[in-house]
């Protein structure tokens, strides 16, 4: 009974979507008119479309660079404001503030930090004696361009979250290792890093979920281009769906983007339930 | 911190499903909920904004009981935010649309027939613009304006690279090769810049197509149903506008998919030469503080000149609670002299056949006007019946795909005029 708003919330805004979008999957349909039933038609073209395999591989180098990275930063951030210094406050406010900000309007200031004409990323490059870089109009730039964002928005959220996990390690555990004589560094791989391990499995799992559903920084600072260089799964997804307007294709791009992290996540799952039963 | 796995696990997938299914969904709204209250969804400037209100007030003085809400949307999200409201049947009463995109609405059955509203006006419009409001011999929306693109110029730069001449009028345009020798002397007198940008990004792909009938070249055959880009005309226009980027002469940054255009540019004087539309005018002309700037023709090829079909009309939905307060606010709009009002406050031009040859007091840059009216005499009709095809959406988004795979991706000519007639196969079926 005390569950009923939560399980309606849930089918009438998750469930019933999901439901929906497989349903749409298998029409060919612009959103007007009438929708035809094509089976698995949209499915078999999306395997033989070269797009889509370039934004799988491209969500997939996305993941790989900007989850580690903002796993790292976060920690590192999380030990620096764990300890008594001036400002602390202020500097874990100043840490997630982009986490607050609409990501929408994180893109938009990034957008103008990484214009190669205008940007100031570039004359600070400049102002060093270095060349501008191509962060628009190359590959490979841009796809790093978008990972710098990245990590300065999910930095904040990865720091708060592993500032949480630190506080609630026993200070016993520390003093015991302090009177051990333990250094540093070997506290932090013997202590630190072990208690962290469930938050890290929650960052790790979140990250992939959030990197694979990246949108808004794409769409605002690079198109998808230059090229199809950093189209990713859910760009292409909302090209083709309300640009292109083929929404049953669209939306087989968007249950196949659903499988794939549901088997990403129960890989992971299944990983570190042997790693704790080990 | 503890968690327990299964029950995390479900969390996440949960929110996997319902953060994937945000991505293709809309959200709905409550346009065109009541009877007296029209919404018209519009995306604009301030100062088209300002003239859009304007007219609703004066509509609402003459209707008594009738109130227009005048309702703004961002251009980027303009067809999705509307698309997914259509679909809820939740459409506004009116909206602006463009003459590319009108086809899609009137085919697919979401607009209003407007044959009785305009009545015998129907004549008081551009041939072109009226054949472009038509979906089955039936009008589905009301002309409001037209725009073109010219070219600006930083005179500043054109001083500095000793350029004296600009063609002042269309018979003077430069030809591709005068235009190339203007841009490689603009290169070389402003280092760390580009000659100039091109406004073919994102929405405004299609503006490729005037470089294409420049060179001779069409896109459909004389029955305007048989694709005909593969032509030498069309290799030749790929050519050309492949070698704007590869020779430096346009930013490498203003590609296709970017939505770094040349109006954003143009005020930093990183380029010195924009192709832009008069629309842009009143924006332009509080950005660029630094430099005088002047309008000349865009360059014609052996084909001539050829320039693109800009503006937009007015369409009236079949979800309105009062479709025919909607039609009349529709045809109001479109009056002599709201349009009048209009095109003078925005720069833009006028679409009724009464405004085209009357003098018109334009509020930003008069001086340049002249020469966006002159330029917009150069629309081929064909360019302007291939961009009012109910599919034509469907061929603007394979040039963003192709054009950006050519001009950066290394895709051959032969394969973009493939992927290119393969779209246009699909818009003429639409």
């Amino acid at each position: 009974m005390f569950a009923a708003p939560a399980v309606a919330v849930f089918a009438v805004f998750m469930f019933w979507p999901l439901i929906k979008v497989v349903w749409i999957s298998f029409q060919k349909t612009s959103g007007f008119g009438i929708a035809r039933w094509i089976g698995a038609q949209n499915y078999q073209d999306i395997m033989a479309d070269p797009i889509f395999w370039t934004a799988l591989a491209n969500t997939a180098l996305y993941t790989l660079l900007s989850v580690p990275l903002c796993l790292f930063a976060g920690l590192a951030a999380a030990l620096l404001l764990n300890k008594k210094m001036p400002a602390r406050g202020l500097i874990r406010a100043i840490f997630y503030m982009p986490a607050v900000i609409s990501g929408v309007s994180s893109a938009l200031i990034a957008a103008w930090m990484f214009n190669e004409d205008l940007g100031i990323v570039n004359r600070i490059l400049g102002l060093l004696g270095l060349d501008g870089v191509a962060w628009q109009s190359e590959g490979l730039p841009a796809m790093l361009s978008l990972v710098a964002v990245s990590l300065w928005i999910g930095l904040g959220f990865n720091m708060v979250v592993y500032l949480a996990a630190l506080q609630g390690i026993p200070r016993q555990v520390y003093e015991a290792a302090r009177c051990d004589g333990a250094s540093w560094w070997q506290t932090l791989r013997s202590i630190t890093i072990p208690s962290l391990a469930p938050t890290t499995f929650f960052l790790v799992v979140i990250g992939i979920i959030n990197s694979f559903q990246v949108f808004d920084i794409v769409y605002v600072m690079t198109g998808g281009g230059p090229g199809n260089s950093t189209t990713m799964l859910v760009t292409y997804a909302y090209s083709t769906g309300f640009e292109q307007r083929q929404q049953g294709y669209a939306s087989a791009i968007g249950v196949l983007l659903y499988l794939i992290v549901l088997v990403l996540t129960v890989v992971q799952w299944r990983i570190g339930r042997r790693r704790d039963t080990a | 911190m503890q968690l327990n796995r299964r029950q995390f696990l479900r969390t996440a997938i949960g929110t996997a499903a319902a953060s994937s299914l945000a991505a293709c969904g809309g959200s709905p709204s409550t346009g065109g909920a009541s009877a007296d209250t029209l919404t018209f969804s519009v995306w604009g400037s301030d100062a088209e904004l300002g003239s859009f209100n304007a007219v609703a007030r004066a509509f609402e003085k003459q209707n008594a009981g009738i109130t227009v809400k005048v309702e703004q949307l961002p251009y980027q999200q303009m067809r999705s935010t509307l698309d997914a409201r259509l679909q809820s049947g939740q459409g506004p009463d009116l909206f602006r649309v463009t003459y590319n995109d009108i086809g899609i609405y009137s085919s697919q059955g979401v607009l209003q027939d407007l044959s009785s509203a305009i009545g015998s006006q129907s004549s008081a419009f551009d041939d072109a613009l009226w054949a472009g409001v038509q979906f089955e011999g039936k009008p589905y929306g009301v002309p409001h304006h037209t725009d073109t693109t010219a070219v600006l110029y930083n005179k500043e730069h054109f001083a500095k690279a000793g350029i004296k001449e600009v063609p002042a009028t269309l018979e003077e345009a430069w030809t591709w090769e005068q235009f190339l020798e203007v841009a490689e002397k603009l290169k070389a007198a402003n280092p760390g810049g580009a000659a100039f940008g091109v406004n073919w990004q994102q929405f405004g792909a299609f503006r490729w197509f005037n470089w294409l009938w420049q060179a001779g070249g069409t896109a459909l055959g004389a029955d305007g149903k048989t694709p005909a880009l593969d032509s030498p005309q069309a290799r030749e226009a790929l050519a050309l506008t492949k070698s704007f980027y590869d020779k430096g002469l346009m930013p490498k940054n203003m590609l296709v998919k970017t939505n770094n255009s040349p109006d954003l540019v143009f005020p930093s004087g990183k380029i010195s030469m924009a192709f832009v539309g008069d629309f842009l005018l009143p924006d332009l002309s509080t950005r660029v503080t630094d430099f005088e700037f002047g309008a000349t023709f865009l360059p014609r090829g052996a084909g001539g000149a050829a320039t693109d079909l800009g503006g937009n009309a007015v369409a009236v939905t079949t979800q309105s609670k009062n479709p025919d307060a909607a039609a009349a606010f529709a045809v109001f709009l479109a009056s002599a002299d709201n349009m009048k009002q209009f095109c003078e406050k925005t720069t833009v031009l006028p679409a009724r056949k009464d405004l085209a040859d009357r003098h018109l007091d334009y509020a930003v840059r008069p001086d340049l006007m002249p020469v966006f009216q002159q330029q917009a005499t150069t629309m081929p009709p064909d360019l302007v019946k291939l961009v009012t095809l109910p599919g034509f959406a469907g061929v603007n988004d394979a040039l963003v795909q192709h054009l950006e795979a050519y001009f950066a991706g290394g895709q051959s000519p032969d394969d973009t005029i493939a992927g290119l007639t393969t779209a246009l196969k699909k818009a003429v079926a639409a």
